[in-house]
């Protein structure tokens, strides 16, 4: 069985519009989502209403968190909204509705599922939590201090925008990469496709496909989405 | 965040149908419900000066099988539609619209209305609701043709347009199905309504000839390109008000084009060496003779317009203005039909070819140094010496107060109010206040001449109608009343010049003009003069 991984989606709806549509030209029959579903683009209410229209299965991000964070405290969001740092953030919570908001405060941490061929984990940082980091030098010991002597086939994360899998040990570790806001380099969308089928090792590969970036960065500008560079959308970078 | 738009716009591709278009955005969670369909014969209509289209409104007659409908749709919000017995083709020409919606005579304060392009399409519509609860429209129409209203042959069109109305709820809900049918279905935006892709098929500009984006002049643009796009502007002006100027739909289509005229003429002057000296010259004279035959139909009208009024506030005087009325009527006929004459003929063809050349031309790559400079640059050169100019003759004429010194007074200050209005968005907001103060003193020049040239052509009139034998001698003292009252207005004038001229003789004045584009100058604040219009 074929699943597509997606994450870090950031509320640009024409990158996951064209994921979708990659991952059911690549043969998916399922589409899972590794959280950051929203913050930093301009379509947050769009991206959550596609996901929950398709049945997408998704954990909850560390953008999520902070969002619905913001939107419960309104003294917190509008201290917030005018610095540079929050401002994305108080921006999304504004725009968000109220059945967007409970359907993000429903995804739950994590995702273990069996697709054929052993236990799935899904997160979106790593099992330690959704701010830690898993990158492409990940070490065997590394890694078993994050599954704390579990040993699913295959765990899947997002959070670092950086794509790879790789098997480390007995587990297939993938990062999907991000679908809306690339950072290394590649302006184009990235996913990760795997293939579960029984009786045999878990495989993955990422897959990157181009969407229109342009649409965004009109959103961005009209919707006046504070703190976002169109730049990094159109170089597939992120200036620190 | 800003007020999102209630109305977006999508190019319908021929392989997409409106059925496959609600499948898709019922599996996103809108519930659509159809609203009707068929074939649709419109009229768009606006008044003389687009006072629609300028806000972005389209105001249509609509006959769908049996039924007529006035259906306007403002720039937000939902359409509006009322029944009407009016017919696109039984229209009387020029009337103000009655029984249009609510919300379309707001916006026309009873002004009339003259047929812009006449349409035949087919449409669908549709409301969704969205998963909040608000309402949308949809609006799918297969647009078929496109015909001038005035009997020219249709041109097919062969477009399909997608508009999305908000009808009630959340402005937001518009921008998020936007942006699904614009991300997830691929359909491409389209800023145009269906009257604007009619006009462009026909080749027409929107009523009131107002500039598009590509014609507005920019501080970064050179001076060369700027007189191209100022040229072009002027251009728009003219023919817009061309067709209503032949047929003589109403007085203000001849004023309009008279007015696109002068500034086109004063655009050459100014910018003749940025556009080429001996180009724009030779167009400026030839020019000259369209402008005179708007003029003497002009000249005409407004004196009729003069009479009309005073006639009417004269009492037993009124017989012998009445009089004058008639024997002005029946010179405007003549005046009107040499004009009707040279817009159908070959040279005013040749003109606005030639125009629309200059227009077009290329920038050339290495332009005179002067046309080099950018029109924030070039701004304060142009404007200080024009205002020098208007300040020289100011100096001399408003205190001796003689009449041929204020006309050439009139003329320099025209030159730096168009000066001043070509470079204004280049400028910056600064010359708003100064450009409003013009147009009051401009105007109160204005009257004063009008008031002298009547006084002028009411005597020479009675003495034609005298020789004639047409002027009784019990009216020679009502002639004389009103001869008296032109010279009343004339003087009123000159008392209230001196009060507007000291805003424009003051050094403040001449720094706003002078000061480079970039320079934050401060924006001058005249003292806002009281205006007096009519006759004392």
């Amino acid at each position: 069985m074929k699943v597509a991984f997606l994450s870090d989606i950031h509320a640009n709806f024409p990158a996951l519009s064209a994921a979708l549509q990659c991952a059911a030209e690549a043969g998916a029959e399922e589409v899972v989502c590794a959280g950051d579903l929203v913050g930093g683009g301009p379509h947050p209410t769009e991206v959550v209403r596609l996901l929950m229209r398709q049945g997408v299965r998704s954990v909850v991000g560390n953008v999520e968190r902070k969002v619905l964070a913001l939107a419960a405290d309104p003294k917190k969001l509008k201290k917030v909204k005018h610095k540079k740092k929050g401002a994305p953030l108080a921006w999304t919570a504004l725009a968000l509705g109220e059945d967007e908001r409970a359907w993000l405060a429903s995804l739950p941490r994590e995702i273990r599922h069996d697709w054929g061929s052993g236990e799935v984990w899904v997160v979106h940082g790593s099992p330690l939590g959704e701010e830690d980091y898993l990158f492409p030098s990940l070490t065997v010991p590394g890694l078993a201090t994050r599954l704390g002597g579990a040993c699913p086939v295959a765990l899947v994360c997002g959070h670092s925008h950086i794509p790879f899998a790789r098997t480390i040990g007995a587990t297939l570790v993938v990062n999907c990469g991000s679908v809306g806001r690339p950072v290394d380099g590649d302006p184009r969308g990235a996913l990760a496709l795997a293939d579960f089928t029984p009786g045999r090792r878990p495989s993955a590969k990422i897959l990157r496909f181009p969407y229109p970036v342009a649409g965004v960065v009109d959103d961005l500008a009209a919707r006046r989405v504070p703190g976002v560079d169109p730049a990094d959308f159109v170089l597939g970078v992120k200036k620190r | 965040m800003d007020a999102p738009e209630t109305v977006a716009r999508f190019r319908w591709p021929e392989g997409l149908t409106p059925s496959r278009v609600l499948a898709s955005i019922t599996r996103a969670g809108y519930g659509p419900r159809a609203l009707g369909r068929g074939s649709a014969r419109d009229l768009l209509l606006d008044t003389q000066n687009g006072a629609l289209a300028k806000v972005g409104a389209r105001l249509v007659l609509s006959r769908r099988r049996t039924e007529i409908l006035w259906r306007y749709e403002p720039p937000t919000g939902a359409v509006e539609e009322s029944p009407t017995e009016l017919g696109p083709d039984t229209w009387p020409m020029g009337t103000a619209g009655t029984s249009v919606p609510p919300g379309a005579a707001a916006a026309l304060a009873s002004a009339p209305l003259f047929p812009v392009a006449r349409l035949e399409l087919t449409l669908r519509e549709e409301e969704a609701t969205a998963p909040d609860g608000s309402r949308l429209g949809l609006t799918f129409e297969a647009l078929g043709r496109a015909c001038a209203p005035y009997g020219e042959w249709p041109v097919p069109l062969r477009a399909g347009l997608l508009t999305l109305r908000l009808v009630q709820g959340e402005a937001a809900e518009v921008g998020h199905l936007a942006v699904y049918l614009r991300d997830h279905l691929g359909l491409l935006p389209e800023r145009r309504d269906r009257g604007a892709l009619a006009l462009e098929a026909l080749g027409r500009t929107e009523p009131g000839g107002h500039a598009p984006a590509e014609l507005r002049v920019a501080g970064a643009d050179t001076l060369a390109a700027a007189a191209r796009k100022v040229v072009g502007q002027q251009l728009l002006k003219i023919r817009a008000n061309a067709e209503g100027t032949l047929l003589d739909l109403d007085p203000e289509y001849l004023h309009d084009m008279r007015v696109g005229t002068r500034r086109l003429r004063s655009a050459l002057r100014i910018f003749g060496p940025a556009l080429g000296a001996r180009r724009a010259e030779s167009l400026r004279m030839e020019l000259g003779w369209l402008a005179r035959l708007l003029g003497e139909v002009r000249d005409l009208d407004v004196f009729i317009a003069g009479l009309h009024g005073q006639a009417e506030r004269l009492g037993e005087a009124r017989r012998i203005a009445e009089t004058l009325e008639r024997e002005l009527v029946s010179r405007r006929g003549p005046a009107l039909e040499a004009l009707q004459v040279a817009l159908r003929g070959r040279r005013y063809e040749a003109l606005v070819r030639r125009v629309s050349a200059l227009a077009a031309t290329p920038v050339p790559r290495r332009p005179a140094p002067i046309a080099a400079l950018t029109a924030g640059e070039a701004a304060p050169l142009f404007l200080a010496r024009a205002h020098k100019r208007v300040v020289k003759q100011g100096r001399l004429a408003v205190p001796s107060g003689e009449a041929p010194a204020l006309h050439r007074l009139r003329i320099l200050f025209k030159r730096l109010r168009y000066a001043s209005e070509f470079f204004a968005p280049a400028v910056g907001e600064r010359l708003d206040p100064l450009i409003k103060a013009m147009v009051r003193f401009q105007d109160c020049l204005g009257e004063h001449q009008d008031a002298v040239v009547a006084a002028g052509r009411i005597e020479a009139l009675a003495r034609e109608l005298a020789v004639r034998g047409d002027l009784p001698v019990e009216s020679l003292l009502d002639l004389g009343g009103l001869i008296q009252v032109q010279r009343e207005i004339a003087r009123a004038r000159r008392d209230k010049l001196s009060g507007l001229w000291a805003q424009f003789d003051r050094p403040s004045v001449k720094k706003c003009l002078a000061a480079p584009a970039a320079e934050a100058a401060e924006p001058l604040k005249p003292s806002p003069a009281k205006r007096r219009t009519g006759s004392p």
